[in-house]
């Protein structure tokens, strides 16, 4: 019953529409709201959710607008007082810093060893025609004495011969 | 019949466990009657699977409330396609599905491979069953197991623990012993499989306990519990039920979930199939060959999946946007990553006979990344749109993961010495390199995703602190990647397999790349409001392309060219901004570039040069990303979708062209018939059909176009308004002019209705309007004395009015029912059916190149034998 009671009281709170009792436009909301996230556990972004916990942050954020604050002042607060989870990304501080440059860090050393990867198969593909150009020649080399040793036997049997 | 099921899904566990162990055995002891075994106890297998399927379903369409699962996930007014659907709503049914589709999956599998194959399969067997056991003990008597050894667990779970660690050793030491020769006793020789089957058997059954026994809490899981055996206390079985989570109430619950666990579980084939390349150390191409179709069938529906699930958040989760990087979005996205990367490395080993490592371990990744998105979804260690499938099987899942993950790498890392491939390339610029850079960026993507998933994770352990990582990272970290994943698209099919000259580049570049520079120049004009800075821009990014292609043309221009471009950018910036910073900034950058174009000119295997151009050409990117040009991101975005749709296009009309000349010729006919448009598009056409893998890859190239070119539009330019009005007000945006007319509200069974009707008009100037019609707009509330706030919030019917330029969506985002007032929240997005089209295309595309081809059955067969 206390359930079904606490799901009526949520029912009632949501079909309130949302009241502006701020002088804050929706889009210069919107435009802080969007670094965050709802702290509800919807997992979304604070301009997404429409459920009570949405509408209570914004009006939050409303209200410091009013009063003249700006959006990194805004962050700061909201940072101390819901701490860090409400923050839609990491903070570009600290440990936090590593969730942004390990991607790039990671891919550009991957990207180096497949440089070094490929240009090492190409110097193996360079080798080997290599290797093969040096065997042709040795083989012609080969042939070409082989057929001037013909040659010469072919003169002299020739030179013999009784015309 | 339901209790029928349930004893079914009991009877599959020996079933499976036969259907495991017989294949191997016959390997072993040489007897072929024990892999036929095998393969009909699988047939029996999928047989009870699918009644034990149907079982439940009939539980669903039967109102059986007395079985926990049905109590949970329906009610007697849910309507019969939810019914059917709520199969898959949770956890149980979700393993369920998991299994029966295995299941399926491998009889097909058993039938294509009926004739060949014979080596590979009795392994393939063995792996998808032992996957399938693993899923059935989730589901059958892992709670039981736990609840019986409760009194003892503590002693149970330590003999467990060192049994499983000891059969571990046992195993790795007998592989290394087999390995390196260090017994080479010929009764080891002969025993060796022996052996290791026992100690799999030994440390498989091992492995299941340890699980049980460090679950947390017993797991209901089991899709027939009763609630009886749920809650002991109960006194009476319920009448009716809790009801589909209002949320899954929706057409998308018909596709969504269905397509993504095809996908998932289809990965298990091809994994299979590389596992047992590795056992068999038949490691050539036949692995390949014999699982591409179900590797795109895996990837294809997991896309599909992906799509769908975009398609359902735009229209039910109301916030106007179709992906929100939620932990869950991400663990499906990675997996399709890794297969896409997969997909295209592949094509490399099949020509080049390279890559058979990385490969492996492609496959390897793609499949524990399938399991880590089951773990992330029934887990609910990370907050998630998709809490609804959190439970406590979640340890059960990462227990799978480790063990999975270094069987798979120990196993590979023992035949390192039967996968050496021909290593050889012939030049840095060839399709073979652009490849590679290709899987660089996917697997890099993929990191990416696993990355920002992870580290609240990570965080938190560190430091007990858990932030949020959300699209801020994601959309800031992932654009450079895409990006650079465009370029590699668009360039990939231009340059040449093996080696690509000066000629074949020129040729290739000038048309697509012409094309993509008028485009782009058209779309900064259109989008800049300052010209002189858009021109700048989009100058400064031609001029780095133009650098990248002059040092593949020949390196020795880089230094002029180099010169030029940077004198060019530091007089643009001087005279644009007039400040001094942003003339010095430049002119260092062009000093590093300069430099480390010398290097690379004297040295082309200069990786310091080669490292120092990146580095640079990195921080002129980043630079000019911070001057305040509109979309500087989207401006690049739209120019390398045009490069990559040009590329296509050209691929499609000279492939075109030379077809038309065939036909003409094989015809006899004369003469140039440019008009002849019937002759053109059955020449189109059989370009398509008469090599589908090709053709089928460039129309997903369409596709991904398509639907990139909506996403990039649709989150730059997406326009929002807020308006609260009373009936009979109007509220404008863009061209739209939306009337209140009035309000209703109503009950429905099992929700309340709350609906607001708006008059949609679009102004046409000069106070000409035309009527569009209406767009409801409603919000439901679905009160449910079992469920919490989160659970109980309400759902939203959105108004759409979409065409091909635009939508209008209009939400209904709060109300008073006495005095009829009501706050909208209206966006038009442009695009966004875009997306849908470009992910059909992609499905047509997959259609296409997975379609069966006698041609290309004939070139494998050719090339790899009968068991291609």
């Amino acid at each position: 019953m206390k359930k079904l009671l606490a799901v009526l009281a949520v029912i009632l709170l949501l079909i309130v529409p949302v009241q502006l009792v701020y002088a804050a436009s929706a889009g210069q909301i919107e435009d802080v709201a969007k670094e965050f996230i709802c702290n509800c556990g919807c997992n979304k972004l604070l301009p997404n959710c429409d459920m009570s916990c949405g509408n209570d942050l914004r009006g939050v954020i409303g209200k410091k607008i009013d009063a003249g604050w700006d959006k990194e002042k805004i962050i700061d607060y909201m940072f101390k007082n819901y701490n860090e989870a409400i923050l839609a990304a990491p903070t570009k501080k600290g440990f936090n810093l590593t969730a942004w440059i390990t991607p790039f860090a990671v891919m550009g050393l991957a990207g180096i060893g497949i440089y070094f990867i490929i240009t090492a198969w190409v110097n193996a593909g360079k080798k080997e025609v290599l290797e093969k150009a040096a065997d042709v020649a040795a083989e012609t080399a080969k042939d070409k004495k082989i057929s001037e040793e013909y040659q010469k036997k072919l003169d002299d049997e020739l030179k013999d011969f009784d015309w | 019949m339901v209790e029928l099921g349930n004893f079914a899904l009991y009877l599959a566990l020996p079933v499976t466990f036969y259907a495991a162990f017989m294949p191997v055995l016959g390997v072993i002891k040489g007897k072929r009657q024990y892999i036929k075994s095998g393969r009909y106890a699988i047939y029996l297998d999928a047989a009870i699977l699918s009644f034990s399927s149907i079982a439940l379903i009939v539980a669903f369409l039967t109102n059986r409330f007395d079985l926990t699962y049905v109590f949970e996930y329906s009610n007697i007014a849910q309507p019969f396609l939810y019914k059917v659907s709520a199969i898959y709503a949770g956890q149980a049914g979700s393993l369920l599905f998991w299994v029966w589709m295995l299941g399926l999956y491998m009889v097909v599998v058993l039938y294509q491979n009926r004739n060949r194959n014979h080596d590979l399969m009795p392994y393939v067997m063995f792996i998808t069953m032992i996957v399938l056991l693993f899923f059935l003990f989730t589901m059958t008597i892992a709670p039981d197991v736990f609840t019986m050894a409760k009194a003892f667990k503590k002693y149970f779970l330590m003999g467990s623990v060192f049994l499983l660690a000891l059969s571990g050793l046992v195993l790795i030491g007998l592989s290394l012993a087999r390995t390196f020769k260090l017994i080479a006793t010929e009764r080891f020789k002969k025993h060796f499989k022996d052996y290791m089957l026992i100690g799999l058997l030994i440390f498989t059954v091992f492995f299941f306990l340890t699980l049980a026994f460090t679950a947390k809490q017993p797991s209901f899981s089991a899709p027939f519990q009763t609630i009886k055996q749920a809650y002991p206390d109960a006194n009476t079985i319920p009448v009716e039920g809790q009801g589909l989570n209002p949320l899954l109430q929706n057409y998308g619950m018909f596709f969504h979930p269905p397509t993504l666990y095809m996908g998932y579980v289809g990965f298990t084939i091809p994994f299979a199939f590389a596992l047992a390349a590795l056992l068999t150390r038949n490691l050539g191409t036949v692995w390949i060959t014999s699982t591409r179709k179900w590797t795109l069938f895996a990837w294809f529906f997991l896309g599909v999946g992906i799509v769908f699930g975009a398609q359902w958040a735009y229209m039910e989760l109301g916030w106007g946007g179709y992906w929100m990087w939620d932990p869950v979005e991400n663990a499906s996205f990675m997996p399709w990553l890794t297969g896409t990367a997969f997909l295209h490395s592949v094509m490399i080993q099949e020509k080049k006979n390279m890559l058979k490592v990385w490969n492996m371990l492609l496959i390897i990744f793609t499949f524990v990344l399938s399991l880590f998105g089951t773990f992330l979804t029934r887990s609910g260690v990370l907050s998630s749109v998709h809490t609804f499938g959190a439970s406590s099987l979640g340890g059960f899942f990462m227990g799978a993961i480790f063990l999975v993950l270094p069987l798979s790498l120990f196993l590979l890392a023992t035949r390192l010495d039967s996968l050496k491939s021909q290593n050889e390339l012939d030049s840095l610029i060839s399709r073979e390199a652009s490849f590679l850079i290709n899987n660089l960026l996917l697997v890099g993507a993929a990191f990416t995703v696993f990355w920002g998933t992870v580290f609240p994770l990570l965080k938190e352990a560190l430091t007990g602190q858990k932030p949020t990582v959300g699209p801020p990272f994601y959309n800031t970290v992932m654009v450079p990647i895409a990006l650079a994943l465009f370029f590699i698209t668009a360039i990939c099919p231009l340059i040449a397999w093996r080696r690509a000259t000066h000629k074949n580049l020129v040729k290739n570049f000038a048309k697509p790349f012409s094309f993509a520079v008028v485009v782009g120049l058209a779309l900064a004009l259109f989008i800049g409001a300052s010209i002189t800075q858009q021109v700048g821009f989009l100058a400064g990014l031609f001029a780095l392309a133009a650098l990248v292609i002059v040092y593949v043309v020949n390196e020795k221009l880089v230094f002029p060219t180099a010169a030029v471009v940077i004198a060019g950018a530091a007089v643009y910036f001087a005279i644009n901004s007039g400040q001094v910073v942003r003339f010095i900034v430049p002119a260092f950058l062009g000093a590093v570039l300069v430099g480390s174009a010398v290097m690379v000119a004297k040295n082309r295997q200069s990786g310091v040069g080669m490292g120092y151009m990146i580095a640079t050409i990195s921080g002129l990117a980043v630079f000019l990303s911070s001057l305040k040009i509109n979309h500087p991101w989207t401006l690049a975005s739209l120019f390398l979708l045009t490069f990559i749709g040009a590329t296509v296009i050209l691929e499609f009309f000279r492939g075109t062209r030379i077809r038309w000349q065939h036909d003409k010729e094989r015809d006899g006919s004369v003469g140039f018939e440019p008009y002849d448009i019937p002759r053109a598009l059955k020449a189109f056409g059989n370009l398509i059909w008469k090599n589908k893998r090709r053709y089928g890859g460039y129309v997903i190239h369409t596709g991904v176009v398509l639907m990139f070119i909506g996403i990039t539009v649709s989150s730059t330019w997406s326009v929002t308004k807020e308006a609260t009005l009373r009936e009979g007000e109007s509220m404008k945006i863009n061209n739209y002019v939306l009337n209140y007319k009035k309000f209703n509200a109503y009950k429905e069974a099992h929700k309340e209705v709350f609906a607001t009707t708006m008059d949609v008009w679009q102004d046409l100037g000069n106070n000409q309007f035309t009527k569009l019609g209406e767009a409801v707009a409603e919000k439901n509330f679905h009160p449910n004395p079992y469920k919490d706030e989160k659970e109980n919030q309400p759902t939203t019917e959105v108004g759409l009015f979409w065409n091909l330029k635009e939508d209008l969506y209009v939400v209904l985002s709060g109300y008073d029912s006495k005095t009829k007032m009501a706050s909208f929240k209206v966006k038009v997005n442009p695009m966004v059916v875009w997306i849908w089209i470009g992910g059909l295309v992609m499905c047509l595309g997959t259609l296409v190149a997975m379609w069966p081809d006698a041609a290309e059955k004939k070139r494998m067969a050719a090339k790899y034998g009968a068991s291609a």
